[in-house]
């Protein structure tokens, strides 16, 4: 080994790479977060058990169901530590918080922002895409996907309701239906027959019964083209589609709903109440980081680099390859491969090898959703019919957005391992083999430690929605929410309050609810295959495919338990009085 | 240590670029006159809103389409100029358009015609009549607004707003339309139908810094 003084640059060079390292390890950096609570001071539904959500996002969801809103809004204020870093998702997971904590108007006004801003984004920006390739995915502007975006209408919706501006919410349809109507048809299911659906209620609710009609029949539309890929059209549709086309006079409309839906004939107008719960069921699916190492040792380096002739190019890459490959193959078995170790990782780097990080975002579903949802008002029950899969939406989306994600990950090795390698080359020149070692580690592990999965997503959302149509006489009810699987896997009955509704009002109420245990943290794509092979409606379990007004005796309404059943929340929202023309 | 000129000159160049970076990060805020057109993102703005209801009066008073209903009223009534109110004007749009500023620019614009009264809203009046109920006991009996002296409006302005969006990629189209409908309060007869439509043509760029 030669030795040799070591010129300024290098020294320089090793320094920054030092600061560099030290400072992406975080070292000695206080968490913005409250310390979490050990796992068996929780209970099983508890986010803060997961191991796969972002810290901020584990505590958003620790406080949302509880029912506990302003510590989570004082987390998303605007510069706090603990707000996300991107203000769009900053805005989307605030908006969410403040409806739930009713507060509609500022709920408003962040979804205002987002939709604005998810506009703008469609012009991409040179520096951050330069910046990803540089750095990683995070440098990116957050682009919503559709299934996120979907939600913005609907709970603008709900909160223009709220508030009791009928005009508003039909303003709000009215995006949504241009929302749908600007996206590539490849975006797929993603709110494609729901957001209708509740668009073309609320139309309705409004007098508007052309736009009532024509979103119906988008929804049934949407209902059709995704089947086996979300829910199936609700039976209430039919009922909604023939009212609406009787409405407008289009016979043939009425002619076909009645005879798809197996209506009898056109029942009477009456003077009947409606009141709509919609019950928001536990957590989307939310983006987990992974990550793979695989090093790259000195002849392969030299195999790769050519200095022996293109056959060693092959044999190094047929090396690389297969290294590559058995290290995804002892993940996918095992959960982690031998590379994966530090230990391993330390002792291949002082071998000399360069070891290339690629890290890509994977979902996971710890749902926690309750098994079954009814609605109780006055002496009638009503089963929930599900009628959106924003989990399936958000994974969908990003199954298409995968191999450029993927072929980013691996850009950004192959950039950083040239960088390095010259870096090193370099140092090795000026300073002699020692200082070309360490700088081409420092650069290897500065390069790895910047190499983080793109996590971010709207981690409030519920992983589906479902819905309860319930027939009222005009007067006064008390409407419960019946939680099976809740927490403590009993039954728990939510009291939403009392509703006053008069003759031909429809109602809107909505409800969060979430299950007894948080679920599985397996990627979402797996667990979502078995639940398809067991049948695709175990994943609907309990939930009556008809409406039911049955009579049943309501079970005595207990008071909401802590992570259980939605929190004490006014999630209860009484948010229509809007008459419908019989 | 000796710090070679090379790394000196680059460090001066990467503080220099980072000054330049930080410099363009600053807010500005420059003042515009009110009346100045300035579009951002192609959405109805306050320049639509007061182009509008200008235009929708000049069609009101507009003698190339016709006899003016306003003079006709004054002809039949002694000169008098026909008192209006404006009612609602319904937001049909994609757009959650302050209507309220639409409503305060049609009744400004039809104060500046001279050609007509203007009286309050319903939403107006009552915080008038409050006032002036409350004058009746506290104000000095020659200074107090009297009771039954309210003037009746002749006729009332009603509309609507309708938005049509096409899109597709980075370009879209946004057409506005704005109708008016004059009604005699006595005899529900439109008296006067009035229209005005925008077109606005919005392209997004693809990239930028």
């Amino acid at each position: 080994m030669r030795t040799a003084t070591v010129p300024a640059a290098t020294l320089l060079r090793t320094v920054a790479g030092i600061a560099l390292a030290t400072l992406l390890g975080g070292c000695g950096a206080k968490s913005p977060f409250p310390v979490r609570p050990a796992p068996w001071d929780l209970p099983p539904e508890s986010p803060l058990r997961s191991a796969t959500l972002a810290e901020g996002d584990a505590w958003l969801r620790h406080y949302l169901m509880a029912g506990d809103h302003e510590p989570a809004i004082r987390m998303l204020d605007a510069g706090a530590r603990t707000a996300p870093r991107d203000e769009l998702v900053r805005r989307l997971q605030l908006g969410l918080v403040l409806h739930q904590a009713g507060k509609h108007s500022a709920s408003n006004e962040a979804f205002e922002w987002v939709e604005r801003e998810a506009e703008n984004r469609y012009t991409r920006s040179v520096t951050r895409a330069v910046g990803s390739v540089l750095v990683n995915d995070g440098v990116l502007e957050y682009v919503p996907p559709l299934a996120e975006r979907a939600m913005v209408p609907y709970y603008r919706m709900l909160n223009y309701l709220a508030l009791g501006d009928r005009d508003g919410a039909v303003v709000e349809a009215r995006k949504a239906g241009l929302l749908l109507a600007g996206e590539d048809p490849a975006s797929g299911c993603s709110g494609a027959a729901f957001l209708p659906y509740f668009a073309g209620m609320v139309y309705q609710a409004a007098g508007e019964r052309n736009d009532a009609l024509v979103s119906f029949r988008r929804a049934e539309r949407g209902f059709d083209g995704c089947a086996g890929d979300g829910p199936a059209a609700p039976p209430s549709l039919g009922a909604d589609l023939l009212r609406a086309a009787l409405d407008l006079g289009v016979r043939e409309v009425a002619d076909s709903a009645r005879k798809r839906y197996g209506i009898p004939a056109a029942r009477a107008a009456g003077r009947e109440a409606e009141l709509v719960v919609l019950v928001e069921h536990g957590w989307v699916a939310h983006r987990a980081g992974e990550d793979i190492h695989v090093p790259l040792f000195p002849e392969d380096v030299e195999g790769l680099e050519g200095s022996d002739g293109g056959e060693g190019v092959v044999s190094a890459a047929a090396r690389v390859s297969a290294r590559l490959l058995s290290n995804l193959a002892e993940q996918a078995a095992w959960g982690s491969a031998y590379d994966e170790h530090p230990a391993a990782r330390w002792a291949a780097a002082l071998a000399g090898a360069h070891v290339v990080k690629v890290a890509w975002p994977v979902y996971r579903l710890e749902a926690g959703r309750p098994a079954s949802v009814r609605v109780l008002a006055g002496d009638s029950a009503s089963a929930t019919a599900a009628v959106e899969d924003v989990s399936a939406g958000v994974v969908r989306e990003f199954e298409e957005r995968r191999p450029m994600v993927l072929t980013r990950a691996v850009g950004r090795g192959v950039v950083r391992f040239l960088a390095a390698r010259e870096l090193e080359k370099k140092a090795e020149k000026d300073g002699g083999e020692v200082a070309g070692f360490f700088a081409g580690r420092f650069a290897n592990f500065a390069g790895n430690a910047l190499e983080q999965a793109d996590t971010r997503s709207w981690s409030l959302l519920p992983d589906r929605i479902s819905m309860a149509r319930v027939t009222l006489a005009p007067g006064e009810h008390r409407v419960r929410v019946e939680v099976r699987g809740g927490a403590g896997g009993g039954v728990d009955t939510l009291d939403l309050g009392t509703v006053t509704v008069g003759p031909g009002e429809r109602v809107f109420l909505s409800r969060r609810v979430w299950g007894s245990d948080a679920g599985g943290s397996a990627p979402l794509r797996r667990g979502y295959r078995r639940g398809l092979a067991e049948g695709y409606d175990s994943r609907w379990a309990g939930e009556a495919p008809a409406r039911s007004d049955e009579g049943t005796a309501p079970q005595p309404a207990r008071p909401d338990r802590s992570l259980s059943g939605g929190g004490a929340g006014p999630e209860a929202r009484a948010v229509s009085t809007n008459r419908v023309d019989p | 240590m000796n710090v070679p000129a090379r790394i000196r000159s680059g460090s001066a160049a990467a503080l220099a670029a980072l000054l330049l970076v930080s410099g363009g990060c600053a807010r500005q805020v420059t003042r515009v006159a009110p009346e100045q057109a300035v579009d951002l993102s192609g959405r109805w703005n306050d320049v639509d809103s007061r182009l509008v209801a200008d235009e929708i009066i000049r069609q009101s008073f507009d003698a190339s389409a016709g006899p003016s209903w306003a003079a006709g009223y004054a002809r039949e009534n002694g000169g008098r100029a026909p008192t209006v109110i404006v009612g609602a004007i319904r937001n049909r749009s994609m757009e959650h358009i302050p209507v309220g500023t639409f409503v305060k620019d049609l009744e400004r614009a039809y104060l500046r015609s001279g050609m007509v009264q203007v009286v309050a809203s319903a939403e107006d009046r009552r915080e008038v009549r409050d006032e002036r109920f409350d004058q009746q006991e506290f104000a000095s009996a020659d200074t107090r607004a009297r009771l039954g002296r309210e003037r009746g409006a002749d006729y009332m302005l009603q509309g609507d707003i309708e938005s049509v969006q096409d899109r597709e990629g980075r370009r879209s189209v946004v057409f506005y339309q704005v109708d008016v409908t004059l009604v005699d309060l006595e005899t529900n007869q439109k008296t006067w139908v009035g229209q005005h439509k925008i077109k606005k043509y919005v392209q997004r760029p693809l990239v930028r810094w």
